[in-house]
């Protein structure tokens, strides 16, 4: 490893009163949205996993449908809790990082009630009633299932979070260049902003296979360039701020940076292999998600040694422990991807349960641990909030059982399925062998709730924060050599 | 201050916002999303039929409902050039079919089958009965029922279900009518000949011919091979049992009289099973061509041992009925030209189900000679004819002791096999 510069090695203790202002209410109000989000988000995920072993369970009213609750499910994933928790760390990470506050405090507000009272609940709203005007409408896009209405102003949450987290290192000259969290995050707003409207507005005035091309690539930018870049943001700014050391390698992170976000954006055909869409497009897609396996290899490799040594933080850390897990997750995840993404394999396991498993992984395992792990990092630095370790700890361990349950039963029962598919049993089949690993998947969710309902109680039990000079790191130090 | 703002153009913020945010992003946009595009522009230029309709209002109407319910996050409209696709529905699905598609409805997950190619497989009635409780007409299915579209019963649809099904038997309808549409040898298009290798065509047009599901009148049917000694026989009867269980009793209801819990939305009514000796090879049609015009959905996916255990079930559940000792009303001379002159023209003069009329007829008038019906089902019938077929009420017509005279006539026609 290259020696960082001599600077780096005293991640400076700061004291409070030399931090720019740092909106706590902010972060507070976020952090409660985000995880009542999750939690409601979640009880729509259990309702849609219900209803293929129940199918008759709630039957009787539209708005609590398979269709519409998983809608539901998906978009309040997205935009309620990872939307809101990206946020929440934002407001704890952007000054300290740019060493001034955010662009406004009443901007601030404003992206806070845009974001959730104008497009998470009236897009919940718009699902439930299912209207037919083509604005009105829910759009059957995945990842992109809000009425047109409600995504113009998702764009314009986007342009706002870019203002409100990227213009102050813009705005202030960053001597030496930006931390490589704030390379994500400038990056991950830019790109959403622009990438956004592509999956949602695009399919509906573009048809058929030419509007597929760019659904496509929407379903892999929500992940790949919104989830993505703000969780790596978070994983590489949590890691140095808890253990007090540096990254292990600037350099390693820079490349980790532009490969993913020159490889990831290709990635999105490889949805849609064996379609009518062009052969090369596909064939371009996969070779991309397979460079984009071995770069998460480089950045999970970069993240893990940043943290060799530290076994004992991990142990005893626990956002820093979800950091970790969600680390390792990222790295299976993103391996797993490349791998499905081949023609042999995709061929098989393309349209069965195995593909909910993978994507269970990446946003509950991967995004959802390590944006939990921001959201309880920057709640201890909040001064007077209080803070519950022991629930905490449960809910880690909760959540990990739960989701390693999902998968493990989603990867089974998608073999299973795909299996069956290829074979000339008939098609009804394939669903009476599923309905075994849809109970356990069932199962899974008792403990992913139970853990969603002690990290709440992390927030909102325990003992207050008696101090508020926190150690911080300031990382410009560490950044002036890369 | 002039230096730093000129530095400021060069501060890595603005590299990641320009070259990563910006750049990168317009790179996938025009490789993933233009350049495919234009390719496919030309390819539906080169290959769309010129006459190519769009979907009517109400197809577009039901589109809207389909996209609204998220019916494509469990189904599929998009049939992949791999041979297991294939198989199981037909042709790929090529790009000029979607071009009418605002916005794509191709879908990622299939827990139910693909609808691609669903136009004409069912019947409107199965269709409706389907989506107001799935498991009327699907006793395992684990599909959600609409009931919102429906007035409170699945004979009373809304306009929104309507229209659903208008939408749904739209599903492949341009590929049907293109003349692309060939039943044994799909063309092969750009796609499919580079990959040839993954299609293997031998098993492939075998298998095709097993799966699809298309109702379909008068195709061969090949010879199931029946038990021909007592422990092959109850075995057979025990698994077509099982089968029924799981595939028929929705409509055919347990016992097999055709009150099931999808009987009463679909017209014509699900047969009474037991109420008529069906020859095997009648049963075989039945099973292997669905019985067009009606609801009943042809069974090619199932494998043949389950099909031939289905026939022998079938059969046993016929409970056999004396002819009642009722007086000759008619000599045998008089009932042949009654039968004649009153149902020869759709029936055939040998009572085949071939006369005249029958071509233009679905479902196809019974065939006598591998039917059988009971005589108060055959009673019945004469008297009230079989809504929703051709079959009119002979009540007003015929009088009692014609009808009476007719029942013992059909009967005589049966033409059984040996061993049956």
């Amino acid at each position: 490893m290259r020696s960082l510069d001599s600077a780096s090695t005293g991640i400076a203790q700061r004291q409070l009163e030399y931090l720019p202002r740092t909106d706590y209410d902010l972060i507070k109000a976020h952090s409660y949205a985000a995880v009542i989000t999750l939690f409601l988000s979640a009880i729509a995920g259990l309702l849609v996993a219900l209803k293929l072993t129940l199918p008759e369970l709630l039957g009787n009213h539209a708005a609590l449908s398979w269709g519409r609750l998983r809608f539901d499910h998906t978009q309040g994933i997205f935009f309620g809790w990872l939307g809101n928790a990206f946020f929440a760390f934002c407001y704890h990470m952007v000054p300290r990082l740019a060493d001034r506050p955010v662009y406004s405090r009443k901007l601030g507000w404003g992206i806070f009630l845009l974001w959730n009272f104008g497009v998470l609940l009236p897009g919940w709203a718009l699902i439930s009633l299912g209207l037919d005007n083509q604005w009105l409408a829910v759009q059957s896009l995945e990842w992109a299932e809000f009425p047109m209405l409600i995504d113009l102003f998702a764009v314009l949450g986007l342009l706002l979070i870019c203002v409100q987290f990227a213009g102050p290192f813009v705005l202030k000259r960053q001597s030496g260049g930006v931390y490589i969290s704030v390379w994500y995050l400038v990056g991950g707003a830019v790109f959403s902003l622009l990438a956004y409207p592509v999956g949602n507005f695009v399919p509906a005035f573009i048809p058929g296979a030419q509007g597929a091309a760019f659904s496509g690539l929407w379903i892999h930018d929500a992940v790949g360039l919104f989830v993505t870049p703000f969780v790596l943001a978070i994983a590489y700014y949590i890691i140095p701020a808890t253990t007090q050391r540096p990254i292990y390698s600037h350099f390693l992170s820079m490349i980790g940076f532009w490969f993913l976000f020159f490889f990831y954006p290709l990635n999105g055909t490889h949805h849609y292999v064996y379609s009518a869409v062009p052969m090369d497009a596909q064939k371009a897609a996969i070779i991309a998600s397979v460079y984009l396996g071995m770069d998460v290899i480089l950045v999970a490799f970069n993240l893990l040694m940043s943290l060799r040594g530290q076994a004992a933080k991990v142990a005893s850390d626990v956002p820093l422990r979800f950091v970790w897990t969600g680390i390792i997750f990222y790295l299976l995840v993103s391996l797993q991807g490349a791998f499905q993404a081949l023609m042999p394999v995709n061929r098989l396991t393309h349209f069965s349960d195995w593909v909910i498993g993978h994507s269970h992984l990446a946003m509950l395992g991967f995004a959802t641990f390590i944006a939990a792990g921001g959201i309880a990092h920057a709640w201890q630095r909040i001064p007077h909030a209080r803070y519950n370790d022991a629930a905490m700890n449960w809910a880690f361990w909760l959540i990990t059982v739960g989701l390693l349950l999902m998968f493990v039963t989603l990867t089974a029962g998608g073999l299973v399925q795909a299996h069956l598919w290829a074979s000339p049993a008939p098609w009804m089949d394939s669903v009476r062998a599923s309905l075994a690993y849809w109970w356990l998947r069932d199962i899974s969710a008792v403990p992913l709730l139970a853990g969603f309902v002690l990290f709440f109680f992390g927030l909102i039990t325990g003992p207050r924060s008696a101090s508020c000079n926190v150690a911080d790191p300031r990382f410009h130090s560490a950044m002036a050599g890369a | 201050m002039k230096t730093a703002n000129r530095h400021r153009v060069f501060n890595s913020v603005y590299l990641v916002i320009f070259v990563a945010g910006i750049g990168f992003f317009a790179l996938s946009f025009y490789l993933l999303g233009i350049l495919p595009g234009q390719e496919l522009q030309k390819e539906i230029d080169a290959r769309v039929p010129a006459d190519m309709a769009d979907y009517t209002a109400q197809e577009e109407r039901g589109r809207t409902v389909y996209g609204r319910e998220g019916c494509g996050y469990c189904h599929t409209q998009q049939v992949r050039f791999v041979a297991e696709d294939v198989a199981r529905w037909g042709a790929p699905t090529q790009a000029w079919e979607t071009r009418f598609d605002y916005p794509q409805l191709w879908g990622t997950r299939r827990i139910g089958p693909d609808l691609a190619r669903e136009s004409g497989v069912r019947s409107n009635d199965w269709q409706l009965t389907h989506l107001f409780n799935p498991r009327f007409v699907v006793g395992d299915s684990v599909m959600p029922g609409y009931p919102w579209l429906f007035d409170g019963d699945a004979a009373k649809p809304t306009a929104d279900a309507v229209s659903l099904v208008a939408y749904l038997q739209a599903l492949g309808r341009p590929r049907i009518v293109s003349g692309y549409h060939d039943e044994t040898a799909p063309a092969p298009s750009p796609m499919a000949a580079e990959h040839a290798d993954s299609m293997d065509t031998s098993t492939l047009a075998a298998r095709r011919q097993a799966i699809s599901a298309q109702a379909r009148l008068d195709a061969a049917v090949p010879q199931f091979s029946l038990p021909d000694n007592p422990e092959d026989y109850s075995v057979a009867l025990a698994a077509g049992k099982t089968a029924f269980e799981q595939n028929c009793t929705a409509c055919h209801g347990v016992t097999g009289a055709g009150d099931g819990l999808g009987a009463a939305s679909l017209l014509p009514r699900p047969a009474d099973l037991r109420a008529a000796s069906f020859t095997s090879g009648r049963i075989a049609d039945a099973l292997w061509n669905g019985r067009y015009g009606s609801s009943m959905p042809a069974w090619r996916d199932l494998d043949n041992s389950t099909l031939a255990a289905l026939t022998v079930y079938v059969q046993s559940l016929h409970t056999s009925q004396a002819l009642p000792e009722t007086a000759i009303g008619e000599s045998a001379v008089q009932t042949a030209t009654l039968f004649e002159k009153n149902c020869s023209s759709c029936h055939g003069a040998t009572g085949q189900g071939d006369g005249p009329a029958a071509r233009s007829l679905a479902p196809r008038p019974a065939n006598f000679q591998l039917k059988q019906g009971n005589p108060d089902y055959l009673e019945m019938v004469l008297r009230n004819g079989i809504p929703g077929t051709a079959m009119p009420p002979w009540e007003e017509v015929l009088t009692d002791q014609q009808r009476h005279s007719l029942v013992r006539y059909l009967r005589s026609l049966y033409q059984p096999s040996a061993q049956e």
